[in-house]
């Protein structure tokens, strides 16, 4: 039986950013993959979206050309299979990207599912069954669409069946107000679909600081796409070639038809089926890996990283677990993980991009909160790219000025939450970052005018 | 590269620590942040802690040893790495005098950090010795905070447990406490290389008195109450900046003059001798002096002196005239050059033109160090000393009287 140093189950965002990290110590390292390298961000989440999405967003700018002066009579439209090639292509170049950094490193990928056969051993189930032992061992195994279980569920198109894009339905219902629901909605109204939001909870975008998340449904309203909060789908009908939802709304049942129905209600983890009890790790209630602040699990010498420890679902988020992971696992580091601030985005029309605490956390955790705001209607660079819709918000504590939340709506915000996290990790105050000489004219400037603003705020 | 983890400063004028405790042994996984071992300073205890994560690969010292400020203890790092420990330890005797002057101007920390440590009155400089960082954050700065606030710790005295020794041997040793160590290593450093000599004068201290009374009229019921020690250290701190030479101090062959006289107040506590400084005494009004005295000598009684409250003293009063002393020569508070010991008040009998009277009379005693302070230099400051004490009105203070 071949022993390795560690062995990696998963090679998603977190297991192959901790094979590689642990290959960086020239140690021996088999990285175990039943489906495609790169996981569900790269071939089914993060890059996929956001290829769609550019296409949406070349799209709108042409159909506003007249804003930019420029004189265009034709019309544009996006070529289904063309944007699939495009897809196709870009996934593929990243992979060979990944797969060639990992085989000039000491890791071996093991094509194949692996399942626990004891605590340090992992069957190994695909043209052959053998099995391989771990002195160490990372789960990262991740998480898959969760869907609901009412009537006509197979009716039902998951998000990772709706990049297939097979039809471009006329209406579309999307099951799920979050962040994947939310960019759904972006691209199919961008592509000239009526899009309908049902959402079961009182507010879409329930983790995002409120007034941001206001000001993003306006955004979307003003798209033309319709939303239904605290609806909860109770069953789908196939209507010849449409599907009739039907829902309740605070109590009182409705119903519509359209042409498909796409699930983006959230995640579960995948920690079933593959032995975990026989290795002695917990997971809790709603199956997601335990961990200690160092990752270990349950059982000594077994960690976990990236979705399948639960938290913030987010590929960064991953990328930092994995490596933490590694180092602790074979290096005997003892780096504490969750430490940082862990920026996210939302790719609607505008962006949204935030990092820190929301305004209603900030209000929990201290006695007095000081914040800054400026709108993208008044930063030179975007009205010069003809994007004059979004705000900046910051929040600091009152006692020194520390930022303690930014967050951002406007097009390529995305881009200024480098600096944004760079701020909060560095414990920058906002007197600091007003002084900061940051170039002009660029959307980054309207973070500078917000602390500017935050700090004026200090002295009525 | 493995990292060298030191005696951290944790008061502004240590220069050393003893080892109380190690809390962690070689081979130990240390999590940054984690204590590692127990360090006594004189007065105050502390755990100090891992600058790093990784494995403890080395103690270079044990438990009981004293160890300068600046000298690595211990080395954490990756397990089966190689130290170069004989060329660090070289190293940090030359550059310790070098980054104790560069640190001061090279300080990285955060902007929070900055902030945080201006609102509260820290110098960076010695967060940056507490935490032997290298960039300073703010959990840094609120670590460094809450160590302020500890009080120092009394190692008790076990009385019976003499007792009973000395009933059954000749004699008993007796570990001292932390103070008193702090206190035998100083006086004889202090006593042994510092050329001390002594002058000695009479002062009629009745305007003193009267103004003392005068200042216990005026003082409102609740605020604190005027001492005669409290008059002493008001006409004392001005003379003192009439003569800078004696707000001075031998330092590395030159004479550093300060700025400030930062007037230190002998004082008997039960943990032992502590010596609390009142900052700037000289542009202190009479009531702040009185406010400032008052709650040093208390903080110091309950033992709540914490190591700042003690340091950057440039001159001290030291008055053992409640305890019927009438006069004695006082060791110098190195690297002060200038120490006024006082007595007992008594009313001394005079004779004049066939009359007898009485003045209330104080002795007092100037020790001085002589690499600084010559006889006539020392005598020329306590004359006028002698003439502002016996005449205060001299000093022109309309609002004193």
């Amino acid at each position: 039986m071949e022993t390795y140093d560690l062995i990696v189950l998963g090679g998603g965002p977190a297991g192959y950013t901790a094979a590689l990290e642990a290959a960086k110590s020239g140690v021996r390292v088999a990285l175990v993959e039943e489906d495609e390298l790169g996981g569900t961000c790269l071939n089914r989440g993060c890059i996929p979206t956001k290829i769609f999405l550019e296409s949406v967003d070349v799209l709108e700018k042409i159909e506003a050309a007249e804003h930019f002066a420029i004189d265009f009579s034709g019309c544009a439209k996006i070529n289904r299979k063309k944007l699939l090639e495009r897809k196709q292509s870009i996934v593929a170049s990243l992979k060979d990207g990944l797969r060639m950094m990992i085989s000039s490193s000491s890791i071996e990928v093991i094509a194949a599912k692996g399942v626990f056969a004891a605590e340090d051993e992992i069957l190994i189930k695909g043209e052959k069954t053998y099995s391989i032992k771990g002195k160490k061992i990372i789960l990262s195994t991740g998480t898959r669409e969760a869907f609901l279980k009412i009537d006509g569920n197979e009716f039902i198109m998951g998000s990772t069946q709706a990049l297939e894009l097979k039809t471009i339905p006329q209406e579309v219902c999307i099951i799920g107000g979050g962040v994947i629901g939310v960019e759904l909605a972006t691209f199919y109204s961008g592509m000239g679909c009526h899009v309908i939001i049902v959402e079961a909870l009182d507010d879409i975008l329930g983790n995002l600081d409120r007034e941001m998340a206001a000001m993003l449904q306006e955004n979307l309203l003003e798209r033309g796409v319709e939303i239904h909060v605290s609806s909860i789908v109770s069953e789908i009908k196939r209507e010849g070639s449409r599907f009739q939802v039907t829902y309740s709304e605070n109590g009182t049942d409705a119903a519509f038809c359209v042409d498909a129905v796409i699930n983006a209600t959230g995640r579960i983890p995948n920690t079933e089926g593959i032995g975990l009890e026989k290795a002695g790790v917990k997971l809790d209630q709603k199956g997601y890996i335990t961990v200690d602040e160092y990752l270990e699990t349950s059982a000594k010498g077994i960690y976990a990283a990236g979705d399948v420890t639960g938290g913030i679902l987010l590929a960064h988020a991953a990328f930092d677990e994995g490596t933490i992971a590694a180092r602790n696992a074979v290096k005997a580091a003892r780096i504490l993980a969750g430490r940082k601030a862990i920026p996210s985005c939302i790719y609607t029309h505008p962006e949204m991009a935030s990092v820190g605490m929301t305004e209603e956390q900030a209000k929990a955790a201290h006695k007095k909160l000081r914040k800054g705001y400026f709108p993208m209607s008044a930063n030179g660079r975007s009205l010069a790219a003809g994007n004059s819709n979004g705000m900046i918000k910051v929040i600091t504590d009152e006692e020194i000025g520390q930022i303690i939340g930014i967050h951002m709506i406007g097009e390529n915000v995305t881009e200024v939450l480098g600096a944004a996290a760079v701020a909060i990790e560095g414990e920058y105050t906002c007197d600091e970052f007003a002084e900061l000489i940051i170039a002009h004219p660029t959307v980054c400037e309207a973070l500078k005018d917000a602390m500017g603003n935050c700090v004026r705020n200090k002295m009525k | 590269m493995a990292t060298e983890v030191k005696m951290p400063k944790l008061g502004m004028t240590m220069t050393q620590g003893k080892i109380i405790d190690w809390l962690k042994t070689e081979g130990d996984i240390v999590s940054q942040g984690e204590p590692i071992f127990v360090v006594e300073n004189g007065k105050v205890t502390i755990d100090v802690e891992a600058p790093a994560a990784g494995v403890l690969l080395k103690t270079a010292v044990s438990e009981g040893d004293i160890v300068p400020v600046g000298d690595v203890v211990a080395y954490i790092g990756e397990a089966g790495e190689k130290l170069e420990e004989d060329v660090h330890s070289e190293e940090s005797v030359h550059t310790t005098e070098e980054t104790s002057a560069s640190s001061v101007r090279t300080i990285r920390a955060t902007p929070a950090a900055k902030a945080l440590a201006t609102k509260l009155g820290f110098d960076l400089a010695e967060v940056k010795d507490f935490s032997q960082k290298e960039r300073l954050k703010r959990a840094d700065v609120e670590a460094y905070g809450k160590m302020c606030e500890k009080a120092p710790e009394e190692l008790p005295q076990d009385i019976a447990g003499v007792q009973a020794g000395l009933a059954q041997s000749p004699y008993v040793d007796i570990v001292p406490s932390g103070v008193r160590l702090t206190a035998a290593d100083r006086m004889t450093v202090n006593f042994t290389t510092v050329p001390h000599f002594y002058l000695g004068m009479k002062v009629n201290v009745g305007k003193m008195q009267q103004m003392l009374e005068n200042a216990r009229k005026r003082a409102s019921g609740g605020s604190d109450k005027p001492t005669f020690t409290d008059v002493l250290i008001w006409i004392t701190a001005k003379v003192i900046k009439e003569y800078p030479i004696v707000n001075s101090q031998w330092h590395e062959g030159n004479i550093r003059q300060f700025n400030s006289v930062n007037f230190g107040i002998a004082t008997d506590t039960p943990s032992g001798l502590f010596v609390p400084v009142l900052r700037k005494a000289e542009s202190r009004t009479f009531e702040e002096i009185v406010q400032m005295r008052s709650r040093m000598i208390s903080a110091a009684r309950e033992g709540r002196l914490m190591p700042d409250d003690m340091s950057g003293g440039t001159f001290t009063l030291s008055n053992l005239g409640m305890f019927g002393i009438d006069v004695f020569q006082a060791i110098l508070n190195s690297p002060e050059c200038a120490l006024l010991a006082v007595g007992a008040v008594e009313n001394e009998l005079f004779v004049s033109d066939g009359e007898i009277g009485s003045v209330p009379t104080m002795k007092m005693s100037l020790t001085c160090d002589h690499r600084v302070l010559d006889g006539a230099v020392g005598a020329r400051f306590l004359k006028r000393l002698k003439d502002v004490m016996e005449e205060p009105a001299k000093l022109l203070d309309r609002d004193l009287f």
